[in-house]
């Protein structure tokens, strides 16, 4: 037992003595990341949206859920600071409790679509040949399908949900990082240190999963928050076609589809949540473009 | 850049030039979506706004129209009937000289060939003519010629006169020229493909144009024989978004707005250009719970729901006010209309209800309804309500096609939705609503109830008008308490129409059924 | 090249294939009727039966999907179950009007796109640089329905610039048809009437659809101008005294320009899909909305059509940018 942890501790210190010029190298990124105006501005977005999913419940001022008729269609007020809608729901707290079906939603397709496709995308670029070929020609077609029709077509298949809207979503976008997985894994596999590892006697699996996918994830992780505004959209899309989140479940996206009838005299009702998905996947642009700007060496000096 | 900037101010002076020219007298715009229109033959044309277009076109033997609130077939293109003894055998007299929009005379043999051609093509309206006994195996003994202006039809059964008249009064019964719709023909179509988009009727105009997603035209029948319409040209524009069609009324670019929600309509008021138009729909608003299954079975928990239901809240907030707070299943302006609205909201009593039921904590049940805005705020609102006495309703939103599949399959634990009446009689409604034999409405929620499918039987052939009423009474009564339905409301339907246009209410009284187009001008 | 081309084009017809084989699975999974949905709520279910044995719905699913595939091979995409035409003539019939939107799109956000990344590179870092971003990306940040609806809401109805919905004024007489394309149309009959009018209502559509996808561009511009502008030949014009902005016109953007070559073709699918929504909007009449429509009640011939034919498109259109691309840059060649 004792041999153990003294050799896992080696490892650790071998490990971060390994990784001192990737930790440098982070220093320098965030040092690159905090002159980079653009990412500092979509970090502190993206900062108050979690902080407001986290502490949504002490915040709303009213239930969400529960309509009042009594209170339907109020103008923004010092008691309803966004209004209320057409069942007399307090909309800033609908907002409020919105980001947190949004931040859920952004993660699990990031983490279903991103995984997903980081996979496919390292067994293609690692074995290559004809297993590239086949799954590779899958991307293809799904990277021609209109993205918002397939995702129309599965959230009808498998029914308006929230759970279905993150399944549809996820179908459409993991082609473009099992694109960047492979590339990433085509040009690691050819690194000597790989074939110094396969030279000890260690399995595909064991490479490929512990080798080669770290290594394509950074640039995944980028591509990732780029992508994270276009879940919103999407799922706003779906939300305009009727196939979004069950109601009442308070989704940006429906918000905005559901309060488009009231818009000239109403305003509110689309406003304020169209304003908050503005604000959120603006805030993931800027950071994605900035993040960009860091990796792009020729655009950073 | 300087070259840049003059292009692009000479191209906003070139747009800016364009008019924005206002809808000529004899003009009629219509905003409206259009993405349901699948056809215009009469003989498979089945939803509401497109046979209103069909209604406008064709003429038939006979005409619906609402004559001081009810809704009654007149003669039309027959001059007179007569019914036979056994109340079998129609015998129609046509009125002479008549003839088609392109001036072919319009005789028995046209009246003829449109009912067979409905029964041979049996598209969509076909059920209508079967429900009558004629089909296109018996077409050649039932439907008969007799000289050039007579036609006789024989009945399986003595249905009511009404019944037979309404159902050959509407868009399917509309006669089409045989000489132009066999010139069309495709592959022994009888000329379906072609009259999905042309006309070839007798009615007051003529289908000029439908470009799809577009905008559909009609012109004025200059050879109708009532005369020609004052309005010379109705555009029915597609204008998908009903926020669009707002906005275009308030700026005059169309005269009526179609598809407005309830709250748009409200804000229509007090405008000094447009007005509100309503008359009473020919359609009932239900929520439908399956009584095949779970807590449904037992009637008390249906009782329970009819009282946790907040009527006068969602016919004044949900619907805004456009409804008519009518509980039973025939509509206001029928024979057979029941006044009595036994059900307002008590929780109170759902919940002891509840309780006698066995059901003191409630329930989950999956609420099912279909995209449309109205739909979904229903059933927003009834569960809002249904949780007040501890059911815990599930919204599903469905595409109508997945909806109806699994309502069919009697697949839904509980239902919002919409009933349109295929024929202004009270039995168009207490057979769908009452009797499960029809495989309809009570059949798709299981409720297999004789007695009440037994009283909706008789009640149709029932020819002694008083006793017939008060079967229809007894069984609206029976089914308030036993019955499977909440009914919500009858609809209100609305437009909002400029004012420089006269006469829309008139027209569109009974709409649903009936829409005249010649009534309106300007 | 030739084999280039060959091989781009096998493997096009292979992905056109697995797109066909997808959505066939797909729309059929779906537990729906899409004849009950058409003949109406009240339809009894004998019809509903019968109808779907006409339409051969009724048959097992493989033999449908053969019958599907079989279809394909002779061009043939089915007749839609709602318009009652083949697929080939409603798709003739609609996308004209889409792809003129999306060449528009294009026009706008390319123009919008590269003005922008031109004005971030040469102030780069001011607050030029910083409101052109913040700009183009606004744009990709909103729902387009939304920013369709507000739009029209300001510049039709408040503002009175610009029409409503639709491709032309009721009133103005269309040109007779000939590509389906009707600015085209216009052009080539010469009914300047209605190029104004149709020009005037194809404005707001477009710049919708444009600006969403103008960030793309905008940043590659950018970074591409970046990387133009510190390279030697640039250098030695301004030693040469040439001006900042003949600079600029002159031998940077052309160079910088080629990389938003690629672009297009990105965009140019990410359009066809955005058109989905934005037609709905504005009442435009094109394959969007047709495809919108067909899934509202299930038509599968329709939908499958339509899809099979966006991604149609879509590969043409990329191995349009990449056969350019090839040419301008003759390493790509293999």
């Amino acid at each position: 037992m004792k041999s153990i942890t003294i050799e896992k501790r080696g490892k650790l210190r071998d490990f971060i003595a390994r990784r001192k010029p990737i930790i440098e190298d982070w220093k320098h990124t965030l040092y690159l990341w905090k002159s980079t105006k653009l990412a500092m501005i979509g970090t502190v977005i993206i900062v108050i949206f979690i902080l407001i999913a986290i502490f949504a419940p002490i915040i709303v001022p009213y239930d969400p859920i529960s309509s009042n008729m009594s209170a339907r269609l109020q103008p923004p007020s010092w008691d309803h600071l966004f209004g209320t809608d057409q069942f007399g729901r307090d909309i800033f707290s609908r907002v409020i409790v919105g980001s947190r079906i949004e931040l859920w939603i952004i993660f699990l397709v990031s983490l279903i679509s991103g995984g997903l496709g980081t996979f496919l995308g390292v067994v293609a670029g690692y074995f290559g040949k004809f297993v590239d070929e086949i799954i590779m020609r899958i991307t293809d077609m799904f990277l021609a399908f209109p993205s918002l029709v397939l995702a129309m077509a599965f959230a009808a298949a498998l029914g308006p949900s929230l759970t279905n809207t993150i399944i549809a979503i996820s179908v459409v976008g993991w082609t473009v990082f099992a694109r960047l997985a492979r590339a990433e894994a085509m040009k690691i596999k050819k690194q000597p240190y790989i074939e110094a590892i396969r030279a000890v006697g260690a399995g595909n699996s064991r490479i490929m999963f512990l080798h080669v996918l770290p290594m394509c994830l950074s640039p995944v992780l980028v591509q990732l928050t780029l992508r994270m505004g276009t879940i919103i959209l999407t799922a706003a899309g779906l939300g305009f076609l009727g196939l979004g989140v069950r109601p009442p479940l308070p989704e940006w996206g429906s918000m905005v589809s559901d309060g488009r009838s009231y818009l000239v005299a109403q305003w509110w009702i689309s406003t304020f949540p169209g304003i908050a998905i503005a604000f959120v996947v603006l805030g993931f642009n800027f950071l994605g473009d900035g993040i960009r700007d860091i990796m792009d060496p020729r655009l950073r000096r | 850049m300087r070259k840049s900037v003059i292009l692009l101010v000479g191209a906003m002076l070139l747009i800016g030039i364009v008019g924005f020219s206002a809808i000529p007298k004899n003009t009629l715009v219509i905003g409206a979506n259009t993405g349901i229109f699948i056809t215009l033959d009469p003989a498979v044309c089945y939803e509401v706004l497109p046979s209103v277009v069909d209604m406008n076109v064709y003429s038939g033997l006979f005409k619906l129209q609402d004559i001081n609130g009810t809704i009654k077939a007149v003669p039309e293109l027959a001059k007179s009937y007569d019914i036979s003894k056994d109340g079998k055998t129609w015998t129609f007299h046509l009125r002479h000289g008549l003839m088609f929009s392109n001036g072919d005379p319009l005789t028995a043999d046209a009246v003829v060939y449109s009912y067979k051609r409905v029964l041979k093509l049996h598209k969509s309206p076909v059920w209508l003519y079967e429900s009558l006994g004629l089909t296109a195996n018996n077409m050649n003994e039932t439907i008969k010629k007799i000289d050039d202006y007579t036609v006789q039809i024989v009945t399986n059964k003595p249905f009511a006169p009404n019944v037979v008249m309404s159902i050959l009064a509407q868009s399917w019964g509309g006669i089409v020229d045989p000489k132009v719709a066999e010139a069309h023909a495709v592959n022994g179509d009888m000329g379906s493909a072609w009259l999905t988009d042309h006309s070839a009727g007798s009615g007051p105009y003529v289908l000029k144009m439908w470009k799809r997603n577009s905008m559909i035209v009609l012109e004025a029948n200059e050879n109708y024989w009532k005369g020609a319409p004052r309005i010379k040209r109705v555009i029915i524009r597609d204008i998908p978004e009903s926020t669009d069609q707002l906005l275009l009324l308030k700026k005059g670019d169309i005269d009526v707005a179609w598809n407005l929600t309830p709250d748009q309509m409200n804000s229509l008021k007090g405008s000094k250009n447009v007005s509100i138009v309503t008359v009473p729909g020919q359609s009932d608003e239900y929520v439908g719970m399956n009584a095949g299954w779970g807590p449904f079975k037992n009637p008390k928990v249906r009782l329970a729901v009819k009282y946790a239901i907040d009527y006068k809240s969602i016919i004044k907030d949900v619907v805004g006010g456009y409804a008519i707070n009518n509980q039973g299943f025939i509509p206001y302006g029928y024979f057979g209309y029941v006044s009595k609205t036994p059900f307002h909201q008590d929780i109170e009593k759902a919940k002891k209800l509840m309780e006698e039921a066995g059901y003191p904590n409630g329930f989950k049940v999956e609420l099912v309804t279909n995209t449309t805005e109205r739909r979904r705020s229903e059933a927003i609102a009834i569960q809002a309500n249904l949780a007040k006495i501890g059911i815990k309703a599930q919204i599903t939103i469905m595409q109508a096609s997945q909806m109806y599949s699994k309502y069919r399959q009697q697949g839904i634990q509980m239902i919002v939705a919409g009933w349109g009446v295929d024929f202004p009689d009270a039995d168009a409604l207490a057979k769908p609503f009452a009797d499960y034999r029809v495989k309809q409405l009570a059949w798709r929620l299981m409720w297999y109830d004789d007695y009440a499918a037994d009283l909706a039987e008789k009640a149709g052939f029932e020819k002694n008008p008083a006793k017939r009423e008060q079967m229809y009474e007894d069984l609206t009564n029976y089914w308030f308490l036993n019955g499977p339905f909440a009914m919500l409301y009858q609809p209100l339907q609305y437009w909002g129409v400029r004012n420089e246009l006269k006469g829309f209410k008139e027209a569109a009284e009974g709409y649903g059924l009936v829409f005249d187009l010649t009534k309106v001008y300007k | 090249m030739g084999r280039y081309v060959l091989r781009r084009l096998l493997l096009m017809v292979l992905v056109l294939f697995g797109v066909s084989v997808i959505v066939f699975f797909i729309v059929h999974v779906i537990p729906a009727d899409p004849v009950g949905a058409l003949l109406g709520g009240n339809a009894p279910p004998q019809l509903v039966d019968q109808m779907k044995h006409q339409l051969g719905l009724d048959k097992p699913i493989w033999a449908q999907f053969g019958d599907y595939m079989l279809g394909i091979l002779h061009g043939n995409l089915g007749i839609s179950l709602k318009s009652n035409r083949p697929v080939t003539q409603d798709i003739a019939e609609y996308f004209p009007a889409t792809l003129e939107l999306a060449i528009f799109s294009i026009i706008i956000s390319v123009a919008l796109g590269v003005v922008l990344g031109i004005l971030s590179a040469v102030y780069r870092n001011s607050w030029v640089d910083h409101f052109s971003r913040i700009f183009s990306i606004l744009g990709v940040s909103m729902p387009v329905f939304w920013t369709g609806l507000i739009l029209l809401l300001i510049f039709y109805y408040i503002l009175g610039w610009l029409p409503g919905t639709g491709q032309l004024s009721l009133f103005t007489i269309p040109p007779h048809r000939i590509t389906g394309m009707l600015l085209l149309d216009s052009i080539l009959t010469g009914n300047w009437e209605a190029f104004r009018d149709g020009l005037a209502h194809i404005i707001l559509p477009a710049a919708v659809l444009g600006y969403s996808a103008t960030a793309s561009i905008a940043r590659i511009t950018r970074a591409s101008m970046l990387d133009v502008l510190r390279q030697d030949f640039i250098r030695t014009a301004k030693a040469k005294g040439l001006s900042g902005r003949v600079v600029i016109y002159r031998h940077a953007l052309k160079n910088a320009l080629i990389p938003v070559v690629t672009l297009i073709g990105l965009t140019f699918g990410s359009l066809l899909e955005g058109a989905v929504l934005t037609e709905t909007i504005f009442g435009w009449p094109g394959l969007g909305r047709y495809i919108v429509n067909a899934l509202l009640v299930l038509d599968y011939p329709a939908i499958m059509g339509g899809t099979l034919f966006i991604a149609l498109m879509y590969s043409l259109a990329n191995l349009i940018v990449d056969l350019t691309y090839a040419v301008l840059d003759p390493r790509m060649r293999i």
